[in-house]
C-alpha cells in the first residue's frame, strides 16, 4: 500500500514538472518576453528627438491632429499660452509639447508614445489588444479592447489616454506612429514630416543610436552624454537628446534599464509551477503523513489493526 | 511669440534680381524668393544682398560649395576649398523629403557614408536662419519671415479657421 502511495506521489510530481516545462516552452512561442529580453526588431524604425532644436512651434501637434482626424482643438495651434500649464496626452492630443524653464532658457519637449521595444502596455494587456509591429510601432486593436485601463497604469511614460467623453464605447487612445497611414508604407509619421527644425529625425532605430552618439561627440559640451530611450525600460523607439539634464525637462530618470515586465516576470513564471506542482506535492505530503499516522504513530494497536483492514483513504 | 514655421518655402532660387547686384559686383542675386516648399506659408522674400553685407563669409550658409574652405572645422578634412560645385542653391544637396523610404534605406545600407546627419531642405533653412537670427537679432517668429496662407490657417486652426472662443468641447483626459 505504502509503495503505491509513494509511487503515485513521485509520478504526480514528475507530471507536474513536465506540465510546467511544457507550459513555459509554449509561452516562448506566444510571448517574446518569456525568453530573456527582446531588443526590438532589427529593422525597426524610430525617431530621435533633439530637444536643442525645438522652438515650440507646435506644428507637430497640428500635423498629428490632421493626420489622425482628431477633434478640433479648443485653442489655435499657434497659441503659445498652452505652455503655461503642463499638458499630457489625451484622446484628442496624441502628442503635446511642453515648455520647461531651465538655466539655459526655455526648453520644449514633445511627448507621445515612445514605442518601447518591450512595451509595458502590451505585456499588461490581458486581451492582447496591443501589438509591436515589425516596423517598430506599438499599435492596438480597439475591437478587442475592453477598456480596463491597465495599460494606462502600466505605461512608465503615462501615455495611453482614455476616451472618457464616450459614454457607450470608451476606448484607449494613443499615438500609433502613424502606422496605418504612413509607417507601414515606408513613410515617416506626420509630425516628423511637418517639423520645420528637424527636431525629429526618422530612421532605423540602430542608425539613430549611432547618429545620436555622433551628434554628442561632434558638439562637445552641447549635449548631455546620454540618449534617453537607448536603454531605458529595455529601449524605446523614440529617443531623446538634450542639452540639460533629463530630469530638469520632465523625464523620469528613475525608471532603470529593465523592461517593466521584468518586475513581475519572475513572479509570473512561478505561477504555472505553483499551480501544477503544489497540488501534487501537498497531496503527496498529506498521503505520507496520513500513512505515518495510520501506522500507529500514537502506539494505538487497535487503530493500527483497524487501518490494516480498511482501504487507505485516497 | 513664436508662431509656426512649417514650410519654409522653396529654394529654387527664383531670382528676382531687380537692379544690378550690389554685393561684389558679381553675378549674385540681390533678392531671392524662396518658394519651392511653399504650402502652409507664402514664399520668403530673402534679401540676399543684405545678408551678404552683414555676413561677409559665404561659407556660413553655402558651406564649401562656392569653392571657399568650409566654415566648420570638421568639414575641412575633405572640403578645403578649391572648386566651385555646380549648384550653389540649397536644393542641390538638401533633400525636400529627407525621410522618404529611399533616403532612409540608403542610409541604413551605407551606414559609413558621410553626411549621414545632413538636414533636409526645410530644416536647413530653419536651423540656419533661426540659429543665426538668434545670435544676431533677426526675426525668429514664424510670421517674421513668411505669412500664413489660407491653407496654413486651416492647418493651424488660426485666422478665419480659429476655434470660436468658449464653444469648443472641453473633454477630460
Amino acid at each position: 500500500m505504502s509503495g503505491i502511495t509513494r509511487r503515485r506521489f513521485l509520478c504526480a510530481t514528475v507530471i507536474g514538472g513536465a506540465i510546467t516545462t511544457l507550459g513555459s516552452m509554449c509561452g516562448k512561442g506566444g510571448k517574446a518576453w518569456a525568453s530573456g529580453s527582446f531588443e526590438g526588431y532589427p529593422e525597426g524604425m524610430g525617431v530621435l528627438v533633439d530637444l536643442t532644436r525645438c522652438i515650440g512651434c507646435r506644428t507637430c501637434e497640428a500635423a498629428c491632429n490632421k493626420e489622425q482626424n482628431l477633434a478640433p482643438p479648443d485653442r489655435s495651434f499657434t497659441d503659445q499660452s498652452v505652455f503655461d500649464t503642463d499638458r499630457r496626452t489625451d484622446e484628442d492630443h496624441y502628442t503635446v509639447v511642453n515648455r520647461y524653464a531651465t538655466g539655459e532658457g526655455p526648453v520644449y519637449r514633445k511627448i507621445q508614445c515612445n514605442h518601447c521595444n518591450e512595451p509595458a502596455c502590451l505585456t499588461s494587456c490581458f486581451v492582447n489588444a496591443y501589438t509591436k509591429t515589425k516596423e517598430g510601432a506599438v499599435v492596438y486593436n480597439d475591437k478587442v479592447c475592453v477598456g480596463c485601463r491597465t495599460c494606462m497604469v502600466a505605461c512608465p511614460f503615462n501615455i495611453p489616454a482614455y476616451s472618457y467623453s464616450s459614454a457607450t464605447n470608451p476606448l484607449i487612445k494613443k499615438c500609433i506612429f502613424c502606422h496605418e497611414t504612413r509607417l507601414k508604407n515606408g513613410r515617416p509619421p506626420a509630425c516628423v514630416e511637418a517639423c520645420p527644425q528637424e527636431v525629429l529625425t526618422f530612421g532605423h532605430r540602430k542608425d539613430l543610436i549611432k547618429l545620436g552618439h555622433e551628434r554628442i561627440r561632434n558638439s562637445p559640451g552641447k549635449y548631455i552624454d546620454q540618449i534617453y530611450g537607448e536603454k531605458e525600460v529595455g529601449g524605446t523607439g523614440w529617443m531623446y537628446l538634450s542639452a540639460v539634464p533629463f530630469d530638469q525637462v520632465g523625464f523620469d530618470t528613475t525608471l532603470g534599464n529593465e523592461p517593466i515586465i521584468s518586475n513581475v516576470k519572475d513572479f509570473l513564471s512561478t505561477v504555472p509551477m505553483v499551480l501544477a506542482i503544489w497540488p501534487a506535492l501537498f497531496s503527496g505530503f498529506h498521503l505520507l503523513a496520513t500513512k505515518g499516522k495510520d501506522h500507529g504513530g500514537e502506539g494505538d494497536d487497535e487503530g493500527h489493526k483497524r487501518s490494516e483492514k480498511e482501504e487507505p483513504r485516497p | 511669440m513664436y508662431t509656426i514655421t512649417i514650410t519654409l518655402c522653396g529654394l529654387l532660387l527664383t531670382i528676382m534680381a531687380g537692379t544690378t547686384p550690389r554685393a561684389w559686383g558679381e553675378n549674385l542675386p540681390d533678392r531671392i524668393s524662396i518658394e519651392t516648399l511653399q504650402n502652409l506659408y507664402s514664399p520668403v522674400p530673402f534679401e540676399h544682398a543684405r545678408h551678404i553685407e552683414r555676413e561677409r563669409d559665404c561659407a556660413v550658409c553655402h558651406h564649401h560649395t562656392n569653392g571657399a574652405p568650409a566654415a566648420n572645422e570638421r568639414c575641412l578634412g575633405c572640403h578645403r576649398g578649391g572648386h566651385e560645385v555646380k549648384t550653389m542653391s540649397c536644393t542641390g544637396c538638401h533633400e525636400k523629403a529627407p525621410f522618404s523610404a529611399g533616403v532612409v534605406n540608403q542610409k541604413f545600407k551605407n551606414s559609413r557614408q558621410f553626411h549621414q546627419d545632413k538636414p533636409g531642405l526645410m530644416a536647413s533653412y530653419h536651423l540656419g536662419c533661426i540659429g543665426c537670427h538668434k545670435k544676431k537679432g533677426g526675426p525668429q517668429s514664424c510670421t517674421g519671415c513668411h505669412g500664413l496662407t489660407t491653407h496654413g490657417e486651416a492647418f493651424y486652426r488660426t485666422g478665419q479657421h480659429a476655434p470660436a472662443s468658449g464653444t469648443a468641447a472641453k473633454r477630460g483626459h
